[in-house]
């Protein structure tokens, strides 16, 4: 079991992994799709239009076999996150067998646990001068 | 799947996030500058900006690991770990 706890990711997130998982006949919200003139647009729950005609025509992603449609705005992702250094109030024990996501950047390491990540989808981050996004 | 990206191209600097949506089971991401959507094909590097502004272009992948802390920590003796108690949305 988690030992954190975000309501509103973790939720959403909840959502999607059962839908997931569960069985085929019920399957996922599949996409609302559009089409106007030569464009094809998916609609999410917000009402938002996003337009995938090069998506669908490029990489052969079907506009209808988009999923959920949660909008952009269901899932923050984590900004310029702090850190946590050895000596830090907080830090794991080296012992610890958190399951984690390690990056090391520009000779900068660290280490995310999946179980949060998994609730914010994204962290944007910056390892020295490199911006990079981790993600889940 | 887990992976670290660039957000950077020609010159700058993209914020990532979930679009809400995902295509077979994996999120779709999407920049909030441009609004353009990002996704990771199967069986490639990096992630392919499939619709909009940058469509096509690709952003970077840098090398991470999925392990135990335990064992990242052993590699990275002076890792940051994120300070997850500072996050936002999060019960105390």
């Amino acid at each position: 079991m988690k030992r954190f706890f975000a309501i509103t990711p973790i939720a959403l997130m909840s959502v999607v992994s059962l839908t997931a998982c569960s069985d085929t006949s019920s399957g996922p919200e599949t996409a609302d799709v559009e089409e106007e003139q030569d464009r094809v647009y998916i609609v999410d729950k917000t009402g938002k239009k996003w337009d995938v005609t090069h998506a669908q025509e490029n990489y052969g992603m079907a506009a209808s076999k988009f999923q959920f449609g949660l909008g952009p705005n269901a899932i923050q992702p984590i900004l310029n996150a702090p850190m946590l250094f050895p000596g830090d109030r907080g830090y794991p024990a080296d012992d610890e067998e958190i399951l984690v996501l390690g990056a090391n950047v520009n000779g900068i390491s660290r280490a995310y646990p999946i179980n949060v990540l998994f609730g914010y989808e994204v962290a944007d981050e910056q390892f020295g001068d490199a911006h990079v996004a981790v993600a889940y | 799947m887990a992976a670290v990206y660039s957000r950077e191209i020609d010159g700058n600097v993209l914020t990532l996030s979930a679009s809400g949506w995902t295509y077979d089971y994996t999120f779709v991401l999407y920049d909030y500058e441009t609004e353009s959507l990002w996704y990771h094909l199967p069986g490639e590097n990096g992630l392919t900006c499939i619709s909009g502004t940058y469509a096509d272009r690709k952003l970077h992948e840098f090398e991470s690991m999925r392990t135990r802390w335990s064992a990242w920590k052993a590699q990275n003796s002076w890792s940051g770990y994120l300070d997850v108690s500072s996050l936002p949305g999060r019960l105390p």
